[in-house]
């Protein structure tokens, strides 16, 4: 350093002295007079000087005086070149020595001992043509100047990316270094900050709807970069799943995906909806239990494992239509993050996934919208400025118009059948100052159905959250989250008898969340916090309705719980090569009264016979705790910078469990807090992966094997009542669940074809064994749940012909989902009748399906109003007709053989969208 | 949550239109891994009477017909020790030796040994409240379609303390008058195939009754109701049966005789499982089947599986009549369940029939007439007496049912039948 610094005083020592006056003049005027003055001979290219005009008198100083002064706050460099020339340089200094180790030899002198700051040799940097003709069309920029003091081998590039059309800052922008693993995202207010080697480094940004960019970068000091960016309407048609181009290898969590919503838009899906959730199904590990079926299967777990959070507001039932329909505006909606293997610390409480979904900011800026009518429904979303650059409101609303539909048919069974649907959101957001974002959501979905005129159906979704980001400092951050959701469904019958009721069901709860993020170093960054959540259910009550019905009152008291939860995580960077992220969580839940709780005598199967005694518990006094430690822990190593080796292992707790006896969800399954009685669902994930990315990232390649196993989970005796059921624990069941599987997933993120392709060889298995055969089921062995579809193949392809038209397809391919079939016949009273034996132990056929579609953009002119986009699709192209379950019925005394398929035809349908 | 049973969700090949392109449609079931099984079908009721057990096994999917499990020792034994033999009156069906009731207060157990020494027992059962019907009636109703038609209600009252459970059954009797009836009816005179000597048909004086008759039908789905969650023991306006009014059985006088079994819980809930596996509610979401067994078991074996239940009911029975015009009053009557407007003219012989000599003939040798009285599937209505090119048969005719009631009723006034 030393050594270095030296060189270059003496190097400039011998130059003349020079006085000069100037006034009001340009460098370059400045430079000619310096010229005459000196008699050396000046090189430079004028345009770096610029059209500034300086002042300055000197008297008799040396010559680099006068150009330090010059130059300064400037890329300039200057060196004077055998005492006659002074050559001009931008950015680079110009080094009349070569750096240590330049030649391999190991420059004992370039550390100085006791140098407080430690620091390596200063690297020049050398910006080589050759490695760069391929981006030689790009822009490049050069930031800093040189400072031979500063052996940094990396510097802070920072600054605001915002919205060339609009002025506004965009948020959540990707900015990745090209082949060098480097990335970063801009926070709420469009600012980022990365560190870059030094030299030479091709910056892209990436983001949905804004154009992506590439910027040559040439870094010589730390800076600053703003970017302005244009919107793009051509980047939407890309079917890109994930926006952090390298966050397939680089992350530490395994089994991570992320869907935006506009980039689902081109996917053909039923009847033309937009559906993030229905696009999540396409890739490995996550499946539904059938077309149109509600809840989700992650790697091999129950649909009662996956937390649905809708900013940071748990959604209990996030579907339409008993499934066919997601509950999502599509446009309010930004996206959705799936954890499926690792979960980080931070969240708990489900055992297989967590599903984040997002909603968008308003724009800021002006006042936009977004429109669709479909076959189904209308979608429509405002985005409202309140405050210009401050504050904005997002609206959303969805209805279906299906109900007239359905009554104008001819068939008379469904004349009177009803289904309608809508929901609606609304997003406050208001960025207080730079250190304090406020974001507000309130959000509600409901259904209701009908198909005989005696009954009504309904159930609905409310959630609300209030979330406070605050930074402290640079290193300091915190989130303060209040969240509060309920479901509840209702059936009103209405009949001849007297016995007309209303039947309701509803379970509530309300979070809150301190998250903190804690920037130690760029080794060390903490995530910490704590969470505590409260759980209200009523878990039924029946009432009569009308005067002449004498229907027995009857409510289930009402439950309650605590739970509650410490967190803390640390993603510790190794080294370059290895990042572990290790997350731990104490989960403590408690059940908590006013209750009564049934104490039976143990190791006998739970009866009345066997009810020992009854405990009575007062209001808040814990009647059972349950939890304890939980590790999240993931690791992640570069085998080489684009190859990377990951490693998981997790566990969890889950204290509220559904109750169904339906082979698939049904919106009437109730969800139960644990208690005395039923005990939390505890699991364990191992899994291990290889990620590559080719080609700058326009491929990605992951294959991702995982093991699980599960204790508690529920099942139930054959033929349980569970609703209004007041002794539920004696119809419960709980066993063990193990799966396993292999995910495989090529994607192809840029080009005129882009898409990807998903293979996953998946096992899903439970037990219920126990030493009374009425609590065991299929003789206490494991047996496929009725999820299990080992073999699933799933591609989404896109390709766009042009900037306005593309074609996409989706094709599935899965094995047929285990079912309960008949082992024979027998006739009793006069009827025949079918009997089961084990369950799932026969396969429906095999699942498989082609969906077409072409999308059609409006034209771009910028004049124009709205911007349009037409999709028209066929689900279901080879109408093939997909069992959805079988099952057997007794008509007029005999069986009957059935099978049900929700879509057996291909569906044509047409979507019209438009944008303003 | 039974009740919400009655909420039929079903929806039956919504593939109509354009909302839902889904459907329900049979399959030729195979059966997988056939279980041979006893089925013990018995019932005790608190009727005098000589009462039955049937003995079966299972069969897998389409094998029609019993298999009927014979000479195996049946006999059921109440709590005083008191045994009532059964004996076997055709293969299967075993009838005890003596008339008796089961009597409130008792409680009674079913025992089998089977031919092949396994035994077989069951639970013992008590005997459950006996419940009168309190009243029947057939009111003009919608039912959960939103289509007009007639529900048989009924009501009950029980001043027991704990619910009653019930299982009904109907048996429904109904008078069919053959709108066209006609008191002639065909004779074929002459009719040899491929003859030389002209076929011939003529008519004649009707001698059978086939004017008026009357139709029956009987319950063959699972009918239960329960006053488990209501607030009295009272079953008011429950529906047993819902007829469309389209239905030409309400044509002209009904009779409907319920019949009510007052259960167990443990019966009741044997019944509703039959139910839940056995009916589809909803094609989204389907119970989750398995084995479940009654009170029935082996003694042999405690592993095997045995299908069945003995039950013992209180029986009550009640029979209510009523005419269309009573409830709809100058209303047109109901479709007849076949066209009898339209008169149809079956020629004599096939198009192109000639004979040369006996059986050395052109075209069909038969006579879609006479083969169409033959087989029972015309009957007269008027003679044809300018035949022409249209119309070149003898007689104009009408589907048999018009002219014939015997083929949807019997002739015979039931003992029962009031007018």
């Amino acid at each position: 350093m030393f050594f270095l610094c030296v060189h270059v005083t003496n190097a400039q020592e011998a130059l003349p002295k020079v006085s000069l006056s100037y006034e009001g003049m340009s460098k370059a005027a400045v430079l000619l007079q310096l010229e005459e003055k000196s008699g050396l001979d000046f090189y430079y290219v004028e345009e770096w000087l610029g059209k500034e005009e300086v002042s300055g008198d000197f008297d008799d100083v040396p010559l680099n005086q006068i150009l330090d002064s010059l130059f300064k706050d400037t890329p300039i460099n200057f060196y004077v070149l055998d005492g006659e020339k002074v050559l001009l340089t931008r950015n680079t200094i110009i080094y009349d020595e070569l750096p240590g180790g330049f030649f391999g030899r190991k420059d004992s002198a370039s550390v100085v001992e006791g140098d407080a700051k430690k620091r390596t040799v200063v690297n020049p940097v050398f910006y080589n043509d050759n490695a760069t003709t391929k981006a030689a069309s790009l822009e490049t920029v050069r930031i800093g100047k040189a400072d031979i003091n500063n052996g940094a081998q990396r510097f802070t590039l920072q600054g605001y990316v915002r919205n060339r059309n609009t002025g506004e800052p965009l948020q959540d922008l990707s900015i990745l270094v090209k082949g060098k693993g480097i990335g970063t995202v801009t926070d709420a207010n469009g600012f980022y900050k990365i560190e870059l080697p030094a030299g030479q480094n091709i910056l892209r940004t990436s983001s949905m709807g804004i154009q992506g960019s590439e910027r040559q970068v040439v870094i010589y000091n730390d800076g600053t970069l703003d970017f302005e960016l244009a919107e793009s309407l051509e980047l939407l048609d890309e079917v890109v799943v994930e926006a952090d181009a390298a966050k397939n290898v680089e992350e530490a969590n395994t089994g991570t995906t992320q869907i935006e919503s506009e980039e689902s838009k081109n996917i053909p899906l039923v009847l033309g909806e937009r559906d993030i959730l229905r696009v999540a199904t396409t890739l490995p590990g996550i499946t539904t239990a059938g077309e149109g079926a509600a809840g989700f299967n992650v790697r091999g777990g129950k649909t009662d494992q996956n937390l649905i959070l809708l900013d940071d507001a748990v959604i209990y039932n996030p579907s339409h239509f008993f499934g066919i329909f997601q509950a999502l505006n599509p446009y309010t909606t930004k996206g959705v993050d799936i954890y499926k293997g690792n979960i980080p610390a931070e969240y708990g409480g489900r055992l297989s996934s967590v599903f984040d979904i997002e909603t968008k900011d308003g724009n800021l800026e002006k006042f936009a919208g977004e429109a669709s009518i479909g076959p189904v429904t209308a979608n429509i979303a405002l985005e409202i400025p309140l405050a210009k650059d401050k504050s904005s409101l997002i609206i959303g609303g969805r209805g279906a118009y299906s109900n007239w539909i359905l009554r104008s048919l001819d068939d008379e069974s469904l004349n009177n059948s009803t289904a309608s649907f809508y929901d609606g959101i609304i997003k406050f957001n208001s960025k207080i100052n730079e250190n304090n974002d406020v974001r507000a959501t309130a959000y509600y979905s409901r259904d209701a159905f009908s198909i005989t005129s005696d009954s009504l159906y309904n159930y609905s979704n409310r959630g609300a959250s209030l979330r406070w980001d605050h930074k402290f400092n640079e290193k300091n951050t915190a989130s303060f989250i209040l969240a509060n959701s309920q479901y509840r469904f209702n059936i009103d019958f209405d009949g001849q008898s007297n016995n007309d009721f209303g039947l309701g069901y509803q379970v509530d709860e309300t979070e809150l969340k301190v998250k903190f993020k804690y920037l130690y170093n760029d080794q060390h960054r903490f995530t910490y916090g704590l969470a505590a959540k409260y759980y209200g259910v009523n878990p039924g009550s029946i009432e009569p309705e009308g005067p002449s019905s004498i229907i027995q009152p009857l409510t289930i008291p009402k439950e309650q719980a605590l739970e509650s939860a410490l967190f803390i995580a640390d993603e510790f960077k190794v080294n370059d090569r290895l990042l572990i992220d290790l997350g731990l969580r104490y989960s403590f839940y408690a059940a908590l009264g006013e209750s009564e709780q049934r104490i039976y005598a143990e190791g006998v199967p739970r009866n009345e016979a066997t009810l020992l005694r009854t405990e009575q518990f007062g209001s808040n006094a814990f009647i059972e705790t349950y939890g304890g430690p939980e590790v999240r822990l993931s690791a992640r190593y570069f085998l080489k910078p684009d190859l990377s080796l990951k490693a998981s292992f997790n566990n969890g707790y889950q204290f509220i469990h559904t109750l169904s006896n339906n082979t698939t969800v049904s919106p009437i399954d109730t969800w139960k807090l644990s208690d005395t009685n039923i005990r939390p669902q505890q699991g364990n994930q191992y899994s291990l992966g290889l990620y590559q990315n080719l080609k700058e990232n326009e491929f990605e390649i992951s294959l991702e094997g995982y093991y699980k196993t599960a204790k508690n989970v529920l099942d139930f005796k054959t033929g349980a009542q569970l609703l209004l059921n007041e002794t539920i624990e004696t119809e419960v069941l709980q066993g063990n669940g193990r799966s396993y599987g292999v995910e495989f997933l090529v994607r192809k993120n840029r080009g005129k074809l882009n898409g990807w392709l998903g293979y996953t060889y998946s096992r899903s298995l439970i037990q219920f064994d126990s030493e009374f055969s009425e609590e065991r089921i299929n003789n206490g062995n494991f047996f496929p749940s009725n999820y299990d579809k080992p073999h699933d193949i799933s591609l989404v392809a896109n390709y766009k012909f042009t900037k306005r038209y593309s074609l996409s397809a989706n094709f599935v391919y899965q094995t047929g989902r285990p079912v309960t079939y008949p082992i024979g016949t027998f006739q009793f009273n006069n009827s025949e009748f079918v009997f089961y034996s084990n369950r799932n132990e026969f396969r429906i056929p095999d699942y498989y399906r082609l969906d077409l579609g072409i999308n059609i953009e409006g034209n771009h002119r910028i004049k124009k109003f709205a911007h349009s986009f037409w999709t028209i699709s066929v689900y279901n192209v080879f109408g093939r007709n997909n069992p959805y379950s079988v099952f057997f019925v007794t008509e007029e005394g005999e069986v009957k053989a059935l099978q049900s398929s929700i879509f057996a035809i291909p569906i044509p349908s047409i979507t019209y969208n438009f944008k303003f | 949550m039974k009740r919400i049973k009655n909420v039929r969700l079903l929806l039956y090949c919504l593939g109509m239109g354009v909302f839902f392109y889904g459907c329900v449609e049979p399959f030729e079931a195979t059966t997988q891994g056939f279980e041979d099984t006893l089925v013990i079908d018995a019932l005790l009721t608190d009727e005098m009477k000589q009462h039955r057990v049937v003995l079966e096994r299972s069969s897998p999917f389409s094998e029609s017909g019993s298999n009927p499990v014979a000479k195996a020792d049946v006999q059921i034994v109440d709590d005083q020790g008191t045994v009532y033999r059964f004996a076997e009156t055709q293969a299967g069906q075993y009838v005890s030796e003596q008339a008796f009731a089961a009597v409130q207060g008792s409680t009674y157990s079913l025992k089998i040994k089977t031919s092949d020494g396994k035994s077989y027992g069951s639970e013992t059962v008590s005997v459950p409240n006996a419940v009168p019907i309190g009243n029947i009636e057939a009111r003009r109703s919608m039912n959960g379609e939103g289509e007009e038609g007639v529900g048989i209600l009924l009501d009950n009252t029980s001043n027991a303390s704990m619910p009653t459970y019930f299982r009904y059954e109907y048996d429904e009797t109904y008078k069919v008058i053959a709108p066209r009836w006609n008191p002639f009816e065909f004779e074929v005179v002459h009719y040899i195939a491929c003859d030389t000597l002209p076929y011939e048909v003529d008519t004649k004086v009707r001698t059978e009754e086939q004017r008026i008759c009357y139709g029956n039908r009987t319950s063959n789905r699972i009918i239960q109701t329960a006053t488990v969650d209501l607030n009295s023991n009272q079953i008011e306006d429950f529906e047993i049966l819902f007829i469309d009014r389209t239905n030409y059985i309400l044509s002209h006088r009904y009779s409907i005789k319920v019949r009510q079994y007052s259960q167990t819980p443990d019966a009741y809930t044997f019944y509703q499982r039959l139910e839940d596996f056995s009916s589809s509610e909803n094609i989204f979401s389907q119970v989750q089947p398995g084995f479940f067994q009654g009170n029935v078991f082996s003694e042999t074996n405690e592993d095997e599986k045995v299908l069945g239940f003995f039950e013992v009911a209180s029986v009550s029975e009640q029979r209510i009549f009523f005419d269309y015009d009573e409830l709809f009053a100058n209303e047109p009557l109901p479709p007849y369940p076949v066209n009898c407007e339209t008169a149809r003219n079956p020629p004599l012989y096939s198009q192109g029939y000639h004979c040369a000599d006996f059986r050395v003939c052109d075209g069909d040798c038969d006579s879609p007439l006479i083969e169409g009285i033959l087989a029972g599937v015309i009957v007269y209505l008027a003679e044809n007496e300018t035949p022409t090119g249209d119309t070149p048969g003898p007689y104009f005719v009408l589907p048999s049912p018009c002219g014939d009631c015997t083929k949807l009723g019997s002739n015979i006034v039931p003992d029962f039948w009031e007018e």
